[in-house]
């Protein structure tokens, strides 16, 4: 049953199951690096931490649909953005050596077996880089399931650890989405790692001054609820800034069952 | 196959078939100059993403993928706004440049040939109707520019939502002899007229000592809620209204017109304070 087809079974669920609920704070630590018109368009950071969901569920819940996260960073004028993440890979830029991540996974949404393509895909500074502009070959399965589609970035100088530069501005064109990575590579650089990671988009934020803001609510507006799965991972993006930054989050949600 | 229910569509968002995007957008930078009764009315500004833009010469576009495919429909929009104005996603195309310092006929088209096509209730190549607006690019100075929509001649100057060849009765006055760059107003058609198809001449009646614009024509695609400042405003196009543009911009009669995705910023003079849009999409697969 998918538990966001009514609110009655919101109710139902959080009555036979509980609710889930998390609070969740981290630090950005230092200052990252701001994006360019070859980088993705919209500077991001990434938290380092992230939200492992419970290895296991009790008998007949299939995973969590979130109906409520709340998200509080330090300061105004910016995007706060939570989705499920997947790893997709990882380049580690001395000898462009490529690892291969997990692809984006199959998702039951409203009672129909899914292969999504990430909302988001950011390539994140795992360990600063010491290349001077390295252009990051993106290449990926789309969202028809063609193969050996390219984007490139030419990712700043030196970019700081937990810097996230967006990769669908640079997608091919008619391309919407990415399934998986199945390389990444560059052609300079000496040192540093970038990860791909997939976002499965579960609420975002807009933070005007004085940290006034709205977010998103997932039941009452139109947007995709994913069911997360045992051992997923939450993870949280903040967007327009790069100075240091604490979050405080609250994520709550409900067993479909 | 045309998508039926809000479920599928959601479900193609899922498959990659549609947008998540997230723009952190810019405007004038400083104040504009506010619109008058013989200037269109209507006070507003032009913003686009703000990495990459340099107005008023250099814009990129709201983020979208590179190249938008048929029949996105965007569902759901947010915006932030630390100042007070009202905001409209739309798309604006290039309709040529004005000289506002000497007199006589002075537009000259872009060199792409109008309407702007789009398919329209099912029919292929429809032209579409614009609204017509005038982009200070250069900052007037000593005298306001007034401008006909004729030719010296007494030529039309536009033709019409209906296609009928126009000329212009009324005088656009700049609002001001010192009116700001990246100012925008919307220019004066005849009373009987909701719109233009192309413009074909613009006669400067009075001319400036500095000062030149850009001609566009504006496609409103969906009003972003107007709220004061620092609240943020959701527009929900699927139950809010049901009103479902396609993403993908309108094509040239010939030639590639020079289009952006941007936002019409409405009702104030001063630079808007940290924009924020992000929507979603689906497409019609």
């Amino acid at each position: 049953m998918a538990v966001v087809n009514s609110i009655d079974n919101i109710i139902t669920s959080s009555q036979v199951f509980g609710g889930y609920r998390r609070l969740f704070i981290d630090r950005i630590s230092g200052s990252t690096t701001t994006a360019t018109n070859a980088s993705g368009y919209t500077t991001a950071q990434r938290y380092p931490n992230a939200i492992t969901l419970p290895s296991s569920f009790g008998t007949g819940v299939n995973g969590i649909v979130f109906t409520r996260i709340d998200m509080l960073n330090e300061d105004g004028t910016t995007g706060m953005l939570c989705g499920i993440e997947y790893d997709l890979g990882t380049l580690t830029i001395s000898g462009s050596v490529f690892a291969d991540g997990v692809a984006m996974p199959v998702k039951n949404i409203f009672g129909k077996s899914i292969q999504t393509c990430a909302d988001m895909v950011f390539l994140v500074v795992t360990s600063a880089l010491t290349a001077t502009n390295p252009v990051i070959t993106v290449t990926y399965t789309d969202q028809d399931g063609n193969t050996g589609n390219t984007a490139q970035l030419t990712v700043p100088s030196s970019a700081a650890a937990q810097s996230a530069f967006m990769v669908y501005p640079h997608l091919a064109n008619n391309d919407t989405g990415i399934r998986d990575v199945t390389n990444l590579s560059t052609s300079t650089g000496t040192g540093g790692t970038i990860k791909a990671y997939g976002l499965l988009v579960l609420n975002a934020i807009n933070f005007g001054t004085s940290l006034v803001y709205s977010r998103m609510n997932p039941l009452t507006y139109p947007s995709v609820p994913y069911i997360a799965t045992s051992s997923e991972k939450l993870a949280f993006y903040r967007l327009h800034a790069t100075t240091t930054n604490n979050i405080v989050a609250v994520v709550s949600g409900v067993a479909d069952y | 196959m045309a998508v039926s229910t809000r479920n599928e569509l959601l479900q193609n968002k899922a498959k990659g078939y549609g947008l998540w995007n997230q723009s952190f957008l810019v405007g004038p930078g400083s104040g504009t100059t506010s619109a008058a009764a013989t200037s269109g009315f209507h006070t507003m500004q032009l913003g686009f993403n703000s990495i990459g833009t340099t107005l008023p010469g250099t814009r990129v576009s709201v983020l979208t993928v590179p190249q938008m495919p048929d029949n996105a429909l965007p569902f759901f929009l947010s915006k932030m706004l630390t100042s007070s104005r009202g905001m409209w996603l739309a798309y604006i195309y290039k309709l040529g440049t004005q000289v506002l310092t000497s007199t006589g006929d002075q537009f000259t088209h872009d060199a792409a040939t109008f309407p702007i096509l789009r398919t329209v209730y099912g029919q292929a190549s429809q032209a579409i109707t614009l609204i017509p607006l005038i982009n200070v690019t250069t900052a007037t100075t000593t005298t306001a520019p007034q401008l006909v929509l004729e030719t010296v001649a007494g030529g039309n100057g536009y033709t019409d939502q209906d296609g009928n060849g126009t000329r212009g009765t009324k005088t656009f006055i700049f609002p001001a002899a010192a009116t700001a760059i990246n100012t925008c107003l919307m220019l004066q058609i005849e009373n009987t007229d909701v719109g233009v198809k192309d413009i074909l001449a613009i006669r400067t009646t009075t001319a400036a000592v500095a000062g030149a614009a850009d001609i566009w024509g504006m496609e409103p695609l969906v009003p972003v809620s107007t709220f004061t400042g620092s609240i943020n405003g959701f527009t929900d196009t699927m139950f809010g209204g049901m009103l479902l543009p396609s993403l993908k911009p309108g094509v040239a009669t010939s030639g590639t017109a020079t289009q952006n995705l941007c936002v019409i910023y409405l009702g104030s003079t001063s630079s808007p304070g940290a924009p924020e849009l992000y929507f979603q999409a689906g497409l019609v697969t």
